[in-house]
């Protein structure tokens, strides 16, 4: 056998020799050389070896093999029903081990399910459009004065141009979200915030479902109305709403608006959601003055002839640039985001709604599986534990013709059994807490998309993965044992091999744990931190009273005052803004004195006096702005320590500063600073602080909303006070507000659901490791109970046999955990960066965790060890 | 003695065999029955046949000599034994007879 040609590879004759009895070896090496050579004659050399290769493969038959067996593997059905018959049997003399599993398995399984139901309504976004493929949303980059935005809105005239200039652009459409008073013929009063005006293709476009109208013509002409179901019930019940009238109050104009369509209401899986929707070119009359290309408040989308168009736009959009934008002296970019894109996987500002992120959804994924993980590892390492009691029925088998295949048959068809009971026990799990898991995410699952789609086939891969999976390696270890061994009972401390596979596994088990319990410490901790270390301002008892017409804007200061009287309230302030509202800050340019560049882009909040003592902003240096000052509202400045920063100022205090701003036409005011503010979160805690600028603008149309600070006693009683006079202020207005508390919880609601969810799963995970520990714990302790009566006839006190039986699984835990500090570090500090300003990692929130885990060990360890060490040597002696 | 009964590829295989004479061993059987049929056999196809025709009784072998075209390795030469001769000719025999009693029809498309 040394000669050997080189043509045929060395693998070849490797499995040739491996697999093939010896007899045949010499006789098939010359023919597959021959023939090669033959076929070299007239064919290419890869040809050649192709064939070769297949000629290889054809001679790996059994009837060549080395231990060819004599007879055929069988598997009838009366075989199979015999595995199933057994394996159930197994099941039911064993309860505790089964319980154990299927409990582990079962609640392993819901979880997967539910965080499947979960990812999957997060796929399913915006993915029912038909001509979802080929629509994409218009976003816009700018930069101005070094601040760099990336917003999801644009302007008033992109989509149109677009259209008009670029024949592969099908259709084009804007949405404009809008608030308004809506008044019916019979006086009856609507505030309505889910209105939205779009363009006519805008029906065509998306697959919204109409019940009554036409969706390609419905919106056509100005002063048409489109509502949903939802509103039209509200407004006029089961009354046929087409060609009703509504008047829109919008300031101090009304205008009337006839409805010509009923759409169904937006299905929650959407990103576009209204309730009412008018047709664009209303706008035209409403606000003419809105349609510029300064100001980015529409959502543009453009539906492409065909989806390989995209690049086409892309690498047209420097052109049309230097073609619309040459004179505004603006740097702005264009960009397309995919339909499919705009719910995970934005990260723009000014969404429209509240958006997901792709990341928690790989985040939910990898959980659901780490806890079936732990589920399966249970189920293994006990099998393989109770091997030595199992050992004589798998010798017995053997003798009686068993071959290994069918007993690592019989032993896999067990952990299917287990497995399909865990999925049964699963599903009613599910079902059990499918609404409150609806209450936590926030959104409503229905158990029958279960049965629906590719669903069920998914679910029985899963179950036949977790089957093979759990089944596989117990099924290989048991059905390697030697019958003469075993039934001479010398496989009981069987191979230092297995002890170390299932010792890795617990430690396996436990770094998943022990992850997870970091991680919901850190994310807690955060929450924590953000919701209230690091606010800047006082959150608490501040209301906010949205002022939706002029009149009230510029006039407020006499409602400021009939407010201010009561002494349950501390002090008032309008503004264009308020922490937590997204918008209100506006982007200005500022020229500060001496400082490093003359003319910088700031983010411009109008304020009243008062705001810092109304939000309770600390005051760093120099006073707040205030009515005492008469040249506070002419020519004050309160500044925050990012905005001196940025403008590289140490003593900000007396300094000159111009602001360049916008009100029917660009204006300068000149002034100083007289006092610098902490910094505080206005916006989202995922930004960075930005720089603010205060000013006081009296009688303008930027103050949309009055803050108001109660005392905090008799808050009802406040509330009432603020209602009555603005009635007497401004009678055809609802009186609204809203408590600042209430709207950072809304805005951080996605983290705290993912802190609620990650701790619940979590402590899903510790409960299935704990039971896994504690079986585990009670075999061994079970199979060593002869050695510690021994030892504790020969003296050994109880904490030594405590001590004796619990080292071996703490050292595990402990191995465990130190695994688990830099895999949890790690992910960890990448979720934290998502957060501007994040808590450090400290040995703290290891030890709180390692404290936990350890905990964990010593009660499922400890009470299985208490048991033993105190039980009475006499009966242990006599044990077995 | 009965005459076993022979697959159609078992029957290609004996033929090739009795064919040959004496100069049959896997690679020609694999050659023959590719030219005559012009289909593509793999080796392995041909020695599983070439061993279960031997079990059967119809084929007998023995290692031939040392050649320097198989880089010195011996081959397994078969031969059709008396039973194998009987084998294909009952099988040629049955053909026959049957094609005799077929109607001289022209075949219908």
């Amino acid at each position: 056998m040394s000669q050997q040609s080189p043509e045929i590879p060395r693998f070849a004759i490797w499995l040739l020799e491996s697999v093939c009895n010896d007899d045949f070896l010499e006789e098939f090496q010359g023919d597959l050389e021959e023939l090669y050579a033959e076929r070299r004659n007239h064919r290419s050399a890869l040809m050649a070896q192709v064939l070769l290769w297949r000629d290889v493969v054809s001679l790996l038959r059994n009837r060549f093999r080395k231990h060819r067996s004599t007879q055929p593997m069988s598997f009838q059905p009366v075989l199979l029903t015999s595995y199933f018959t057994v394996a159930w049997r197994g099941i039911l003399r064993n309860k505790g081990f089964s319980f154990i599993n299927i409990a582990g398995l079962g609640a392993g399984l819901a979880c997967c399910l539910l965080i499947g139901l979960y990812i999957q309504d997060e796929l399913s976004y915006d993915a029912f459009h038909e001509n979802g493929d080929r629509i994409f949303r218009v976003t816009t980059t700018e930069t101005e004065g070094g601040r760099t935005a990336e917003r999801a809105s644009t302007y008033f005239p992109l989509a149109p141009t677009l259209q008009s200039e670029y024949a592969f652009v099908d259709k084009a459409t804007r949405i404009f979200p809008y608030s308004a008073l809506m008044i019916l013929e019979d006086q009856r009063q609507f505030q309505e915030d889910q209105m939205v005006f779009v363009d006519s293709s805008f029906l065509e476009m998306f697959s919204f479902e109409m019940r009554i109208g036409e969706s390609d013509s419905a919106l056509d002409q100005p002063f048409s109305l489109v509502l949903t179901e939802s509103a039209a019930n509200r407004y006029f019940g089961n009354q046929n709403p087409f060609g009703e009238v509504v008047s829109m109050r919008t300031g101090r104009d009304v205008f009337d608006f006839t409805i010509t369509g009923v759409l169904v209401d937006m299905p929650a899986n959407s990103h576009i959601s209204f309730e009412i929707a008018a047709s664009f070119s209303s706008l035209r009359t409403i606000a003419p003055h809105m349609f510029h290309w300064f100001w980015p408040p529409v959502y543009s989308y453009v539906m492409l002839q065909d989806v390989s168009a995209e690049q086409t736009l892309l690498a047209s959009f420097p052109d049309f640039q230097s073609k619309y934008h040459t004179s505004l002296g603006i740097e702005r970019d264009y960009g397309l985001q995919p339909l499919a894109d705009v719910h995970l996987r934005s990260g723009l500002e000014n969404e429209m709604g509240p958006v997901g992120s792709i990341r928690h959804v790989y985040l939910f994924a990898l959980v659901a599986f780490l806890i079936l993980l732990i589920g399966c590892i249970n189920f293994t390492n006990l099998s393989t534990a109770r091997s030595a009691g199992r050992a004589r029925e798998v010798g017995m088998r053997k003798t009686l013709g068993a071959k290994r295949l069918q007993l690592a048959g019989q032993f896999l068809s067990e952990s299917f059994v287990t497995a399909f009971v865990s999925l049964g026990l699963g599903l009613i799990l599910t079902w059990l807490l499918l609404p409150l898991f609806g209450s936590v995410t926030g959104k409503s699952f229905s158990f029958a998309v279960l049965g629906g789609g590719w669903n069920p086939v998914i679910l029985v891969l899963l179950i036949a993965m977790v089957g093979l999976l759990t089944g596989s390696y117990p099924a290989f270890f048991l059905s390697s044992f030697r019958p003469i061994l075993v039934l001479k009972g010398l496989v009981t401390h069987r191979g230092s091999a297995v002890t170390l596979i299932r010792r890795g596994l617990v430690v396996f088990q436990f770094a998943i744990t022990s992850s997870l319990i970091v991680g919901t410490v850190v994310i807690q901790r955060q929450l924590d931190f953000l919701q209230n270390d690091r606010l800047g301002f006082d959150k608490e008892h501040v209301l906010v009273v949205p002022l939706r017409d002029m009149d009230n804007q510029i006039n407020h200061e006499s409602l400021k005052e009939a407010w201010t009287s009561d002494p349950r309230i501390v002090s008032v302030s309008a503004s264009s803004g308020y922490p937590g509202y997204l918008e209100g800050l506006h982007d200005f340019i500022v020229v500060p004195e001496d400082a490093k560049d003359d003319s910088l882009s700031m983010l411009i909040l109008t304020a009243d006096h008062d705001f810092a003592e109304t939000f309770g902003l600390e005051i760093v240096a120099g006073r707040d702005l205030s009515e005492e000052f008469e040249t506070d509202a002419s020519e004050g400045f309160l500044i925050n320590e990012s905005a001196a920063k940025k403008i590289g100022w140490t003593d900000p205090v007396g300094k000159k500063l111009t602001l360049s701003y916008y009100i029917r036409d660009h204006e300068l005011k000149e002034g100083h600073v007289v006092g610098v503010v902490r910094d505080f979160q206005y916006m989202s805690f995922h930004r960075a602080l930005d720089p603010i600028v205060f000013h006081v603008q009296e009688n303008s149309f930027y103050n949309d909303f009055i803050s108001v600070r109660l005392s905090g006693t008799d808050v009802r009683g406040a509330i009432a006070h603020l209602e009555e006079a603005w009635a007497s202020f401004n009678p055809d207005r609802p009186f609204e507000y809203q408590f600042v508390d209430e709207v950072f919880d809304q805005m951080y609601r996605a983290d705290n659901r993912l802190g609620k969810i990650l701790g619940s799963f979590a402590l899903l995970a510790v409960l299935i490791a704990c039971l896994g520990l504690f079986s585990l714990a009670a075999y061994t302790t079970e199979q060593r109970t002869r050695e510690i009566g021994i030892r504790k006839a020969m003296g050994a006190s109880i904490s030594n046999v405590v001590v004796l039986l619990s080292r071996q699984f703490m050292t595990l835990v402990f191995v465990a955990f130190m695994l688990a500090i830099p895999i949890s570090f790690f992910v960890m500090r990448t979720w934290l960066d998502g957060f501007a300003a994040r808590i450090n990692m400290g040995a703290g929130i290891f030890l709180l965790s390692g404290a936990i885990a350890l905990l964990i060990g010593v009660l499922s360890v400890g009470y299985q060890s208490m048991r033993a060490a105190t039980a009475n040597p006499a009966t242990s002696l006599r044990h077995e | 003695m009965p005459v076993p009964s022979l697959g159609s590829f078992e029957e290609l295989v004996l033929l090739a065999v009795c064919v040959l004479h004496e100069e049959a061993y896997g690679v020609r059987v694999l050659f023959e029955i590719q030219d005559q049929t012009g289909r593509t056999v793999t080796l392995g196809a041909v020695h599983a046949t070439l061993y279960r025709l031997q079990e059967k009784g119809l084929l007998k072998s023995e290692m031939g000599g040392a050649t320097d075209t198989r880089g010195g390795r011996r081959k397994r030469m078969f031969n059709a034994t008396s039973a194998g001769f009987e084998a294909v000719r009952s099988s040629r025999d049955v053909r026959e007879r049957m094609w005799s009693l077929m109607p001289q029809l022209k075949t219908s498309s």
